[in-house]
């Protein structure tokens, strides 16, 4: 209440009531000290204006109070609410299922899905999947990036999530060749929040074509091992595919020429073996020009992987490099950590 | 509520009603927008609507953070607009005393003026002087008179002198394009002064061309210009007033062109502009003053004559003679001489006077023509006229128009002018006639403005001046102005046809018996006339030296100017 306002104005010098009990005529001199009247007031007055008493004014009265409270209110919900739990939209049960109802009632594709472990796989059977120039179809690419995106929608709004997701597309009516891409689920997410670049996400897709002659006439995938992906093996393959990768731009930058094949040229065996992560540099159909160059790059990408994918299960990396530095070399985890640039 | 109230009031309220109706209707597209909306993030996956969800905090900070740096700039750009000058700030000149930089001393050519300002000068510096005996300080000076004389010049000395800031501003600037503009501008640099005098001590505004935002106070025609104009007058009026008796160290120099009379009499009241200080064009000796002043600034030759230049140089300015004195040392660099001497001067008062020289082949027989002729008008002014000098005379054609003049004039300005003046001045212009006539016993169209300025002073003599041989009184050419013929005066007549034929007889006597002695004086001077034109045809060119030796060899003295 505004008393210094409401004691300059006389109407309410006139309807000044003393403990809720009328009492008019009461007037302070106006030139009076004003800290001195409204103390004057306070302790012996209760200040009511005519307007006070009206339904009008109590119902402006009683919101003023609550409006800001229910604004500020509104502002927590809307920004405290994506801190709540949200029931997911898929459970892992039905994980599979949701998969081929998307993939048939969104794309009009009649896909395969199974889960093993932590690991969604889904199945695609084409009739063809390479072009005259040995690349994949356009319509085949389409049909990927359709069974990614929603395989992907699916396990990320799940809880808990998937670790891995399988997707494979196979040639059933000629030769049995596959085209599989492994994805790590948390690096679906992270591509979603825009924590990793697409080059990024790429460099972490294991991708693979492969020839399996059971595949031939397999509309439901049943020639698939139906186990589920180590992070281990997805680690290794990862690094075997980035080195191929970095030997394959070394050639380039080397011969201006262009790459070929869909592929790049497996450059890399690794595998873990008793707690010791094995890197073996295969030859190359051309060979390099500069192996330490490429040994030194390889290095850079395991340390980065293990670093990127805190992995622990190793003591020891055993490299074996190309011609003339063909030596075995062991790094301990550490000072594999310390040469990633 | 029946139809009819209902009508009424729709009538009444049919804003509240329109913008109750947009309201309703905003609301429930807004409602429509936010239930589809919430429907479309229902339907979302729980992995989008999370991090849709997630996004809030981050949208609303961005949006405060961006209503924040909005509001600051419309904050910020309202106040400057409405309460900090806004656009009234734009182009106005505020210059610190010790940039203005003229010194009391440098003012010259303007002793009378100066003395006027001093007065004001020592108010402005003891002002607790004025204020011990209870007087009031002098708050607004008007400083009026032609061009170029300096005022502008004298308020910067006053703001020197006085040591205060000087604000400085056209009135032009304090016009505005919105109705108000100047108004608020001229309030914008009044509490700008006002802020500067607190700080300072004092404060002065100097309103140049102050005719712009002080011309008399009118009906509006309807396009609310005048309303503008009104409203700026009404202003400089308020500040000026003596409601603000307590900022008396402010004091306004306003400077115009125009006369007093076309100002707003109100802004001319005392306790405004209590001083009113004529600046007019210089007299002789402020001439010979400012001549001095600006040669001292310029390399000048030893042959220059100042006393011979300020005789000449009447009815120029200071800012004139500056002018001269310019051009004169553009023409020195052109002649490739290292100084100013008296033939780069006289060459540049001739150029500004009578325009560039024209290069205009005459025939040998046009140009004995025109010798004559002006040797006709030489030797009537220099044996003839009771005022004027001749300085020049010339045969060279100028871009202005003339094939040759002869410049005569007086040695000081004068402002009112006799009966003998006059017919000098109309026997000096049939002196080309005559000689003309004299000589080849014709004459040319080459008189044809000559004739115009003799019946022009002629005609004014008679029929305004009552100097007619018939000495008719009153000034027949203000009654024979015709009037309005809305004018309750259109129907009189007030100059009888009798009195016209007498007085249009006055004026032919006037010019004959002119034309007469004339004649006479070139029939007895004929071998001064037959030696002036031969000497003109010669050198094309006589200054005054040269003149005055041929009249000296001829045995002819000036008559007593």
């Amino acid at each position: 209440m505004k008393l210094p306002a409401l004691i300059l104005r006389p109407e309410f010098i006139l309807c000044l009531s003393k403990d809720s009990g009328q009492a008019p005529g009461i007037s302070l001199p106006l030139e009076r000290n004003h800290s001195e009247a409204v103390t004057l007031f306070t302790q012996r007055y209760v200040c009511v204006h005519p307007a006070q008493k009206t339904p009008g004014f109590k119902v402006r009265g009683f919101l003023r109070g609550r409006i800001s409270g229910f604004i500020a209110g509104l502002l927590a919900a809307l920004c405290l609410h994506g801190c709540f739990y949200l029931q997911p939209t898929y459970t892992k049960e039905k994980a599979a299922e949701a998969v081929i109802a998307l993939c048939r009632n969104e794309y009009g594709l009649k896909v395969n899905a199974w889960l093993s472990g932590e690991t969604l796989y889904v199945y695609l059977p084409v009739a063809s999947l390479t072009t005259t120039d040995k690349e994949l179809a356009s319509a085949i690419q389409k049909n990927i990036n359709h069974l990614v995106v929603s395989a992907t929608r699916v396990c990320l709004s799940m809880n808990p999530r998937m670790e891995f997701l399988v997707i494979t597309v196979t040639d059933t009516k000629q030769h049995g060749i596959e085209y599989r891409i492994i994805n790590y689920v948390p690096d679906l997410v992270k591509l979603q929040y825009n924590a990793i670049s697409r080059n990024n996400f790429s460099s972490r897709s294991i991708i693979s074509i492969n020839q399996n002659p059971l595949a031939v006439g397999d509309e439901e995938g049943k020639y698939i091992l139906k186990e589920p992906v180590k992070k281990a093996d997805f680690i290794c393959a990862q690094i075997a595919q980035n080195i191929g990768s970095a030997a394959e731009k070394q050639q380039k930058r080397e011969e201006q020429t262009k790459p070929t094949g869909m592929m790049p040229p497996k450059a890399a065996d690794v595998s873990l073996k008793d707690g010791r992560l094995e890197v073996t540099l295969l030859p190359l159909p051309t060979p390099p020009r500069d192996a330490a160059q490429l040994k030194e790059e390889a290095l850079s990408i395991i340390a980065a992987v293990i670093k990127e994918y805190d992995f622990r299960d190793f003591n020891a990396l055993e490299f074996y490099g190309l011609p003339p530095d063909n030596g075995k070399s062991e790094y301990n985890r550490n000072a594999l950590l310390s040469l990633q640039q | 509520m029946g139809l009819k109230k209902l009508s009424v009031y729709v009538k009444l309220n049919w804003v509240k009603l329109l913008l109750l109706l947009i309201a309703l209707i905003i609301g429930t597209l807004t409602v429509i927008a936010l239930i589809i909306g919430m429907k479309a993030m229902s339907g979302l996956e729980s992995f989008y609507r999370q991090m849709q969800l997630s996004m809030i905090p981050l949208q609303i900070f961005i949006a405060v953070v961006t209503a924040f740096v909005f509001a600051s700039i419309y904050t910020s750009f309202h106040y400057w607009f409405f309460f900090a000058g806004g656009m009234t700030k734009l182009g106005q000149k505020r210059i610190k005393s010790v940039e203005v930089n003229v010194k009391w001393t440098d003012v010259i050519g303007m002793e009378e003026v100066k003395k006027e300002a001093w007065e004001v000068v020592q108010l402005l510096k003891d002002r607790t002087k004025l204020q011990r005996v209870g007087g009031q300080i002098v708050k607004g000076i008007l400083l009026f008179g032609p061009p170029g004389c300096g005022k502008t010049y004298l308020a910067k000395a006053i703001a020197t002198e006085v040591n205060m800031p000087f604000l400085s501003v056209v009135g032009s600037e304090l016009e505005g394009i919105i109705v108000g503009l100047g108004a608020a501008k001229i309030r914008s640099l009044f509490k700008e002064a006002r802020a500067l005098a607190e700080l300072h001590g004092g404060c002065i505004i100097f309103m140049d061309e102050i005719d712009s935002v002080a011309r008399p106070r009118r009906e509006d025609s309807g396009f609310g210009g005048q309303m503008s104009a009104n409203a700026a007058v009404n202003q400089l009026l308020t500040e000026l007033d003596g409601l603000r008796k307590k900022e008396n160290n402010l004091v306004v120099i306003g400077a115009t062109n125009v006369e007093e009379k076309d100002l707003d009499s109100a802004l001319m009241r005392a306790g405004r502009f209590d001083r009113k200080i004529y600046i007019g064009l210089p007299g002789l000796t402020d001439r010979e003053q400012l001549f001095g002043f600006y040669l001292s600034k310029v390399r000048s030759g030893t042959d220059i004559n100042i006393g011979q230049l300020a005789r000449k140089a009447v009815y120029k300015s200071p800012a004139d003679i500056n002018n001269i004195v310019r051009e004169a040392g553009i023409i020195a660099i052109r002649n490739h001489k290292d100084s100013i001497g008296m033939a780069e001067i006289n060459e540049a008062m001739e150029r500004i006077d009578m325009g560039l020289r024209k290069s205009l082949e005459l025939s040998p027989a046009e140009k004995e023509q025109v010798a004559y002729h002006e040797a006709g008008h030489a030797i009537t002014a220099y044996l003839l006229h009771p005022t004027d000098d001749v300085f020049k005379a010339t045969i060279i054609p100028r871009t202005i128009g003339f094939l040759g003049y002869v410049y005569h004039r007086s040695k000081e300005e004068m402002h009112i002018h006799n009966k003998e003046y006059y017919l000098a001045n109309i026997k000096v212009a049939l002196g080309s006639y005559a000689a003309e006539m004299i000589h080849f016993h014709t004459t040319t169209s080459g008189v044809g403005e000559d004739m115009h300025q003799a019946a022009f002073w002629a005609y004014n003599m008679v029929w305004c001046w009552g100097m007619g041989p018939s000495m008719m009184k009153g000034n027949f050419k203000e009654l024979s102005k015709s009037f309005s013929s809305f004018s309750p005066w259109s129907h009189l007549n007030f100059i009888s046809e009798k009195t016209k034929e007498k007085l249009d007889e006055d004026v032919q006597n006037i010019l004959s018996q002119c034309l007469q002695e004339v004649e006479e004086l070139l029939n007895k001077e004929s071998g001064l006339l037959e030696r002036f034109a031969k000497e003109l045809l010669a050198k094309e060119e006589l200054d005054y030296d040269q003149i005055e030796a041929i009249f000296k060899e001829c045995g002819k003295e000036r008559v007593k100017k």
